[in-house]
């Protein structure tokens, strides 16, 4: 296949997957455990198209319903989408930065970090969480994530140069000893352990569209900036030696990614918790079925894993209804099985 | 290998989509104004500290606390609740009314669908507050952390739901209840207090610290509570320490899934020398519900552990 049927088939992968998501969200609108008909959703979407939207009549459905619909369900799968998408790309650009399979985008100790700085402001700031309205945990989270992050940067640096392998067990490190003060916090906490570990392992309920607001510059900015370097991602593969004759700049592209990855990663774990497993496995998923290639590979992860987290929440709305499973519990339940799949079709393709 | 002018181009375009989405993005939370009544608004400080106004007595209410379920069934406003937690089981009505969450994780959803004018929470449920007062509910958190501060709350629910002579009167029940035993208790010295040892929970021992709720019970029934110098919630007591201070007088409480009975309290090993044990002072809150939620039948629990207590004055 030449360069120009490859960069078309390129595009073509990342346009369906675009659509794709687009779908996806349309249909985890309709899903939700307040029992809206699913054509009353559709048409109070598509009442909302600048032009086109007058021509469809109003429904019967009461008021709140759109409230319900457009300040809470499509607040919530657009933030899952955001952050699916921003831990996705961060994962690729991990797993292509350290060259290891097992990384994810938690692996430098942000979300531990994270958890800590979250743990911290549900149990002391209480009452101040009304206060400071809901950006009380998100900010506490993003700001413990970022410090533990640049701490562990500047374990790994030698001189002016960024250690991959140092980096990797100065995260792992370092998460150890920030879970384990949160651990203990939690445990102290008595009933509002409760609280803290629904927002560890991950969920969405109750977030808003300020939550999107707060995030969208971060994975917009950092998926920007990731993209920017992913034909050099395919190069770094070969090593950062071999890269470095070949004219790339390669501690500035493992700060700017670096960077990048951090900013993404605080920003999502800030807003929905930890959620586990779709910075891992999304990256593997979408590489056996796209190929390794970056410049394809980054933007499929990216909306692969917005859809994923899209359907996942959906899904975590309703099976239980009326209690909220934590998101994070449904992509490790689900997930794992389907990587499973994946891996056994490419090794035995007639599985 | 940047192309610099590509770059430059497609920076800009980022930069100017970037800004114009989250342009578009600050119309998306429009508060929206609660529609005024006729009646004169009522405005009260709630246990998070927020200023509340309520315009006129709610007609359908929404409890996501079990303890303010049970107030609010007491108060006789059962009609008028219109959604309850899955954990809200007394009195028996609650379980017939529709569900809108779990035990700290409302769905807001079904809190919208159910259109309350006003809304209970407990302080678990802080982070919900914000997006419930968006979509314009009125929202009120209630949560007493004494037995007197039960009494309180039971009259703020009363009042802000049109129920105070309802509300006076159970509070004047209850007191009265309270006053029965703490009348016998009176002029107690120090000694003449045993000392209890309350069990939450068995593996690990939990136990009510300073700021418990089951602190505060012991501690009006009479008695010193083992962990009453720690400053928190609930206590990880450590087996030695619990060896050490030899509580007089042990209380177990079945909570979530422990199974605890007072055979197998007593038969726990090395525990032979406790005193409560060797004293038979060992008792057995039926119903957890009673001791742990802070809600009416908090005066059975209290008499309960306050005749555990003080069996020769209280009968």
């Amino acid at each position: 296949m030449n360069q120009h049927n490859r960069s078309l088939q390129r595009r073509a992968i990342v346009f369906s997957l675009l659509v794709a998501l687009g779908l996806a969200i349309i249909l985890c609108t309709t899903i939700g455990p307040a029992g809206i008909a699913f054509t009353d959703v559709l048409a109070m979407l598509v009442r909302r198209i600048p032009l086109i939207g007058s021509l469809i009549p109003r429904g019967e459905w009461p008021a709140n319903y759109e409230v319900i619909i457009f300040q809470m369900r499509l607040a919530r799968v657009v933030l899952a989408a955001l952050v699916g998408a921003g831990l996705a790309a961060s994962g690729v650009v991990l797993q292509g930065l350290l060259v290891n399979p097992m990384a994810d985008p938690y692996i430098l100790g942000i979300s531990q970090g994270a958890a800590l700085g979250a743990t911290v402001a549900m149990l002391s700031l209480g009452g101040t969480i009304i206060a400071l309205g809901i950006y009380a945990v998100p900010l506490a989270a993003f700001l413990c994530g970022l410090a533990t992050s640049i701490i562990v940067y500047h374990l790994a640096r030698v001189g002016n140069r960024m250690q991959m392998s140092t980096l990797l067990l100065a995260g792992i490190a370092a998460g150890l000893f920030l879970s384990s003060i949160t651990s203990y916090l939690m445990i102290s906490s008595g009933q509002n352990a409760h609280q803290i570990l629904f927002w560890l392992v991950g969920g969405f309920a109750g977030r808003g569209w300020d939550h999107v607001k707060i995030l969208l510059p971060y994975i917009f900015t950092g998926y920007f900036l990731m993209h920017l370097y992913a034909r050099q991602m395919n190069i770094i593969l070969l090593g950062e030696e071999p890269a470095q004759h070949l004219g790339i700049d390669v501690e500035k592209m493992k700060k700017v990614l670096l960077a990048a990855a951090t900013l993404t990663t605080a920003a999502a774990v800030s807003v929905s918790g930890v959620i586990a497993f779709v910075g891992l496995i999304i990256p593997h998923a979408v590489r056996i079925l796209a190929g390794p290639d970056h410049r394809v590979l980054l933007p499929a992860s990216a909306l692969t894993g917005a859809v994923f987290l899209v359907l996942a929440d959906a899904l975590a709305r309703v099976v239980a209804a009326p209690e909220e499973i934590p998101v994070g519990i449904i992509t490790a339940l689900c997930g794992g099985p389907f990587f499973i799949y994946l891996l056994r079709k490419r090794n035995h393709p007639d599985f | 290998m940047l192309n610099n002018r590509r770059a430059l181009l497609s920076t800009l375009l980022f930069f100017s989509l970037t800004l114009f989405i989250i342009i578009l993005l600050q119309g998306c939370n429009t508060q929206i104004k609660p529609t005024s009544g006729t009646s004169f608004p009522m405005q009260i400080i709630d246990d998070l500290d927020r200023v509340v106004v309520i315009k006129e007595p709610p007609q359908r209410i929404v409890s996501l606390a079990p303890a303010i379920t049970e107030t609010i069934f007491a108060l006789g406003l059962g009609n008028k609740v219109v959604g309850v937690t899955s954990y809200c089981d007394y009195p028996a009505e609650a379980t017939t009314k529709p569900q809108v969450g779990g035990f700290s994780t409302p769905s807001v959803e079904l809190v919208m669908v159910s259109e309350p004018d006003l809304v209970f929470v407990n302080t678990i449920n802080a982070s919900y507050i914000p997006q419930l007062e968006n979509a314009g509910l009125t929202i009120v958190a209630v949560e007493p952390l004494n037995l007197t501060e039960v009494l309180d709350k039971i009259n703020l629910i009363g009042k802000v739901t049109g129920a105070t002579e309802a509300a006076d009167n159970l509070t004047a029940e209850m007191q009265q209840r309270i006053d029965n035993i703490t009348t016998k208790l009176d002029g107690l010295t120090d000694e003449q207090k045993p000392t209890v040892y309350f069990e939450i929970w068995p593996e690990p021992l939990t136990t009510g610290g300073a700021n418990s709720f089951v602190d505060s019970l012991i501690t009006a029934a009479g008695g010193k509570n083992i962990a009453g110098d720690v400053e928190q919630d609930w206590v990880n007591l450590s087996p030695e320490v619990l060896l050490a201070r030899d509580p007089q007088v042990a209380i177990l409480c079945h909570h979530g899934s422990s199974l605890q009975t007072i055979q197998e309290f007593k038969s726990r090993r090395g525990w032979e020398r406790v005193s409560a044990i060797k004293n038979n002072r060992v008792g057995l809150v039926s119903d957890e519900n009673i001791v742990v939620r802070t809600g009416p039948r908090v005066i059975e629990g209290f008499e309960f552990i306050a005749e555990l207590i003080h069996p020769d004055l209280i009968d």
